[in-house]
């Protein structure tokens, strides 16, 4: 039997205030775009159960037109079950519509299950006053296939919204399906199980870049699973040192060479790094602009000026003095130092005040 | 660098005025309006040039020194500079620049070398330090350095950019703080309007969330309101189920007893549908059998009539000969009565009838006719003779004959030419010539009708002999006399029968021709009156025969034809008759054979099966369908029944309660109403916060903005103290070396300042007053002069290392006391050791020899 574990969908999530308005819409549209096309997937690859392990809305009391479209997806795929476990984000009253018999929910004071076969799905929501407690109720079959579904970060410490795997060794369990962190990460339970986060469907600020996906559990006979790189589009993080660029066009082509092999439907967010001169200019919206091939690219110059101090310390000049000054300066850490000296010399240069 | 000379073409008072500058001290000490200003304005002039009226303000050097008695204004001046010897040569126009002209040569070429502004290049500095450091009067003793000659002093010290102005950088910091500060501002109202915003939004927000509880409250109401009328109406249908089940069950007990019913009346079972029929068809056959029987004997009537027939006819009927001849006859009859009628019916033709009419009033006999014919022969001989004789007959004749002369054409002549005559006389008055032409024409045309007119009578006037003359021939004309009156007696004769109007020989003829016609017309009347009277005595004959043929079988009749059919119907029926009491003996003793076997048949089923007997064999058939029908029909009900329970399962009659649906739909319709509305209200709620989340990236936006500004305000704060202090420092650096050196002149000339001295960055002096720090503002005019010397000197040694210019003194020293003045001028000769000094004066006393 195939499973979909996948978690931390967010329906209605705000996106990253750096994306642009029209793209923060789209983006939004997408969410949802791929959590229909994970369950139409699901529908063409025979699979029989997804398991949402949490966070599937963004907030305790969703927006009706997300709560419309996800229960709509689940009454119009009656063949597939959806296994929804609350996380933190809608912890509180999400599922309102209790009439839909392919959906399955998890209680907060015992653990749920639901067998399929030998194949059998336990659950249990946490809050404040389970989070310790639940590792002692749990029992499960040893001689089942035992998939067990919390939502918390791993941890060696026992609380809410932490699963605390040690505690749950020797239980039987073979897979643990978790959600809250928002990359695909598994680990070893014991000798028998694995726990796995799916990680998010779709990337949706620049704090969520690589793969995005779901987890595809297929529990025939031996329970094997892969994770499913699903995402309409990656966000993907690229530093790239410029130290060696003379001037904008070999800023730019060492920020293409790095960006080359990027699919152009994904989004940038480039991080420029390395020491440049004082003279060099580097604009970040020429760079991003550049990029407009891809569907979105955000530049961040965090590019420091070359300064040797040795250089200035035989300098009789006003530029020697300065640095001089500046680095003589106690009330200055290291990067404002730098800050000060790069804006100082553009100015005496007479480049101006922007970098 | 030194002065070498200068040519004054013409400068303000001055004009065409050579000086030579030689090294160290050059004293000029000349009465008041010598012109020391003006050569002092003239050197600095060639330098520097002169500003145009426009752009300067105040004193114009171009207008206090335009010659004051007009000619080319400016000249030329000589100096050594960078181990070459220069030329400078300049015209000024009178008010703008636009005619200056500045050639510089080095040696005896012109050269670029120095630039548009000679001075900036061979001093370093611009004009206003250059007037503030090298040329040194009593008006101007300020202390302090120019940014130039600030400039002038970091830029001798490192050979960096000689664009750079700290002031401008300074200025951009503070511009650019300003605009940072400006955008702050800003910032932070959209900030406070986005908090603000987000604030409301937040709490609508929040009405939303409660929204959200009311709408789950009023969605589980809607449930409840929706499964209770389901519930109810799921009941009802159930109800109406068993119902429909009850009703079924009924319609099938009512099927059986009617079964039963039927089943009653036959005490052995209901027969067989296949023998019910059989006896059907038994007891159709007969009673056809019966009807048979019934109709084989003949009636009453036909018998009665096949006796009167035979009565009737007791001598026999007639034979078809017989009755052929009678046929034969009554045709013949009829053939003479149409005959006769049309004889006797037959229209006179009107031609003849006319004739009969014409010759009835005017009978004509044989005899007049040949009287007529007579005459006509007697015409016929007259007019045979006067084809033989001529008309008329030829006699000859003697006499001349009187000629025929056409006078008309000389006499029409004779006019023209009279008229052209007269004509041209009349025109002789008016034209002489044509007056001729026309007389003479006339003249000869005169001539010309004469001519004519007598050869005309010449040829005709002659006499015609011997041509013969015809005249009536006498015998002729008594002939025609005789046939005329022959003519007209017989016209007469002839018109008396109307025959007029032709000739009396036609006349005859036609006379004739109808006397003829009229004649046979009277024979044919004749004959067709003998052929009536012999076809009446035919149909009187015919007649006689028939009544005798018909009075054989006691028929008297004039309608013979009629008789004729009836005799024939007679026969025929008379015929039929005989034949169908014949056959009808025979077929009477079959059926009844028949109605006897079927009776039998329809007994024994009756029998075998206990049918009473007053139930009809139809009604037997009847009720074996009936049952069957029911039967069938009992059987699918049944079915049906089942069927229905199992489908609805109904298999044990649930307890009744009354639902009363219309206030359960009621109330459900009430519970979607309410939900619609707080559904509705949600929806605003939420579009209304939709925003939300762009406001809150608006405001991470303007905060990150916010934050960035004020880093960068930090950071150009911090650069501008940076830059500040690198550039205090610089000139500390450099200001110590120049204080120094003013310390040293001015000790040379005066103890005024004392030792504690102190000079800010812009090289302001403050001394040391009983503690206290003052400016060197403060100074006595005279203390000041030499503070100022001191100043420029000390400004001089450190800004230039090789090229020292030379200074110019414009009469400085008006304030000094005589100590002071010997102590400065021992100074300045000292300095001209190595230092071109350019000194004017104006009074002995003040003179530096």
């Amino acid at each position: 039997m195939k499973i979909i574990h996948c978690a931390d969908i967010h329906l209605g999530s705000k996106l990253a205030s750096k994306f642009p308005k029209n793209i923060s819409a789209e983006r939004k549209r997408e969410v949802l775009d791929t959590f229909s096309r994970m369950v139409d997937y699901a529908k063409k690859n025979d699979v029989k159960v997804i398991m949402l392990s949490g966070d599937v809305f963004d907030k305790d009391k969703p927006a009706k037109k997300d709560k419309t479209f996800f229960y709509s997806a689940i009454k119009n795929n009656p063949d597939i079950d959806f296994l929804y476990l609350n996380g933190n984000h809608d912890k509180e009253g999400s599922y309102t519509d209790n009439n839909i018999p392919n959906l399955k929910t998890f209680g907060k004071d015992d653990f749920t299950s639901y067998a399929y076969g030998d194949i059998v799905i336990t659950g249990i929501e946490m809050n404040e006053d389970n989070a310790r407690a639940y590792y002692s109720k749990l029992m499960l079959d040893g001689t089942k296939t035992n998939i067990l579904m919390l939502h918390g970060d791993v941890s060696d410490s026992v609380g809410m919204d932490k699963v605390k795997i040690s505690e749950l060794r020797d239980k039987g369990i073979d897979y643990l399906a978790l959600g809250h962190i928002h990359s695909y990460k598994t680990g070893k339970i014991d000798d028998r199980g694995v726990w796995a986060f799916s990680g998010c469907l779709e990337g949706r600020g620049f704090d969520e870049c690589g793969k995005k996906g779901f987890v595809l559990v297929d529990a025939a006979d031996k329970l094997s699973f892969s994770f499913v790189p699903f995402a309409k589009r990656t966000i993907q993080e690229i530093n790239v040192d410029i130290s060696s660029a003379a001037d904008l066009y070999e800023t730019q082509q060492l920020v293409r060479n790095e960006v080359d092999t990027i699919s152009r439907d994904d989004i940038l967010n480039i991080i420029l790094k390395g020491d440049v001169p004082i003279d060099a200019i580097i604009d970040e919206k020429d760079i991003e602009n550049s990029l407009s091939d891809f569907y979105f690219a955000h530049v961040k110059n965090k590019t420091s000026v070359k300064i040797n101090a040795s250089d200035y310390v035989n300098d009789r000049s006003l530029i020697g003095e300065f640095i001089r000054s500046v680095l003589a300066n106690g009330d200055y850490n290291d990067s404002e130092k730098k800050d000060i000296i790069t804006v100082g010399l553009r100015l005496l240069s007479g480049k101006g005040v922007d970098r | 660098m030194k002065l070498l000379s200068a040519h004054i073409v013409n400068y303000g008072k001055l004009s065409n005025v050579s000086i030579s500058f030689k090294d160290g001290m050059n004293t000029f000490c000349e009465d008041n309006g010598y012109g020391k200003s003006t050569l002092v304005s003239f050197i600095k002039a060639m330098f520097y040039g002169l500003a145009g009226y426009k752009s300067t303000s105040g004193f114009v050097e171009r207008k206090h020194f335009y010659p004051f008695g007009g000619g080319t204004f400016g000249g030329n001046i000589e100096f050594e500079f960078d181990g070459k010897n220069y030329r400078i040569e300049r015209t000024f126009g009178e008010k703008s620049t636009t005619n200056d002209k500045l050639t510089v040569y080095c040696g005896s070429n012109p050269t670029d070398d120095l630039g548009e502004v000679p001075g900036v290049r061979v001093f370093g500095i611009n004009c206003e330090s250059f007037e503030r450091l090298l040329c040194i009067n009593a008006d101007k003793i300020s202390i302090s350095s120019s940014s130039d000659m600030n400039k002038k002093l970091n830029n001798y010290i490192q050979d960096v950019n000689e664009d750079f102005d700290i002031d401008n950088v300074l200025e951009e910091i503070k511009k650019t703080t300003k605009d940072q500060k400006g955008e702050i501002k800003t910032l932070e109202s959209t900030i406070k309007k986005l908090n603000s915003d987000i604030s409301n939004l937040e709490h609508e927000k929040a009405a939303l969330d409660d929204k959200y509880v009311v709408l789950n409250n009023a969605k589980t109401e809607l449930d409840k309101a929706s499964a209770d009328y389901l519930k109810a109406s799921s009941a009802a249908a159930l109800v109406a189920k068993w119902q429909d089940l009850d009703s079924r069950s009924a319609q099938c007990e009512e099927l059986e007893k009617s079964i039963k019913d039927i089943q009653s009346s036959y005490k052995k079972g209901v027969p067989e549908l296949e023998s019910a029929l059989k006896i059907k068809n038994a007891w159709e056959e007969k009673k056809s059998k019966e009807n048979l029987l019934k109709n084989s004997d003949v009636s009453p009537d036909e018998l009665s009539q096949y006796h009167a027939l035979k009565a009737k006819y007791k001598n026999g009927f007639p034979s078809r000969e017989e009755l052929d001849s009678i046929r034969s006859m009554i045709d013949r009859l009829q053939g003479t009565k149409q005959k006769y009628a049309q004889l006797e019916n037959a229209a006179p033709d009107p031609d003849e009838a006319r004739l009969e009419e014409h010759f009835n009033s005017h009978p004509v006999d044989d005899e007049y006719i040949h009287s007529l014919e007579a005459q006509k022969q007697q015409l016929d001989a007259l007019d045979q003779q006067l084809k033989g004789i001529n008309k008329t007959v030829i006699i000859r004749s003697s006499e001349p004959v009187r000629p025929q002369v056409n006078n008309k054409l000389p006499a029409a002549l004779l006019v023209l030419a009279l008229v052209l005559i007269l004509s041209g006389v009349g025109v002789l008055f008016v034209s002489l010539p044509v007056g001729i032409i026309l007389v003479v024409i006339g003249i000869l045309l005169m001539i010309g009708d004469m001519f004519i007119y007598l050869n005309s009578k010449n040829k005709h006037y002659y006499a015609r002999e011997d041509e013969p003359e015809e005249r009536d021939n006498p015998e002729f004309i008594e002939k025609s006399a005789l046939a005329k009156e022959l003519r007209s007696e017989m016209l007469n004769e002839l018109a008396f029968y109307r025959y007029k109007d032709k000739d009396p020989v036609e006349l005859l003829y036609d006379l004739k021709a109808d006397a003829n016609r009229y004649k046979a017309i009277l024979e044919k009347k004749n004959r067709d009156r003998s052929q009536l009277e012999r076809i009446k005595q035919e149909a009187k004959e015919t007649v006689e025969k028939l009544d005798a043929a018909f009075a054989k079988y006691s028929i008297s009749t004039d309608d013979h034809a009629g008789e004729l059919d009836k005799l024939k119907n007679d026969i025929t029926s008379f015929n039929m008759l005989e034949k169908r009491i014949t056959q009808s003996k025979n077929e009477s003793s079959k059926l009844a054979e028949s109605v006897r076997e079927k009776d039998e048949q329809i007994v024994k089923f009756y029998d075998e099966n206990s049918i009473p007997d007053q139930l009809g064999i139809e009604d037997v058939i009847k009720d074996i369908r009936e049952v069957q029908r029911l039967s069938a029909e009992y059987k699918k009900k049944t079915e049906e029944i089942n069927k229905f329970k199992a489908d609805n399962k109904l298999s044990q009659r649930p307890e009744m309660i009354e639902y009363d649906l219309e206030v359960l739909k009621a109330e459900e319709n009430r519970r979607v109403r309410e939900y619609q509305k707080i559904d509705e209200e949600v929806d605003k709620l939420e579009s209304s916060v939709s925003v939300l989340d762009d406001k809150k990236n608006s405001l991470e936006e303007s905060v990150e903005r916010l934050s960035e500004v004020k880093a960068k305000i930090k950071l150009l704060n911090s650069v501008k103290a940076e830059i500040v202090n690198a550039d205090q420092k610089l000139k500390d650096r450099y200001i110590a070396p120049v204080k120094d050196k003013f310390s040293d002149y001015a000790k040379l000339i005066s103890t005024a300042v004392g030792d504690n001295i102190t000079m800010d960055k812009d090289f302001r002096i403050y001394y040391d007053r009983q503690g206290a720090l003052r400016s060197y503002e403060h100074l006595s005019d005279g203390n000041l002069t030499v503070c100022a010397l001191c100043f420029r000197l000390a400004i001089m040694d450190n800004m230039f290392d090789n090229e020292l210019p030379f200074i110019i003194m414009d009469d400085p020293f008006v304030h000094l006391d005589e100590k002071n003045f010997a102590a400065t001028a021992k100074l300045l000769k000292t300095l001209s050791a190595n230092k071109q000094i350019i000194y004017f004066c104006c009074h002995e006393s003040r003179n530096i020899k």
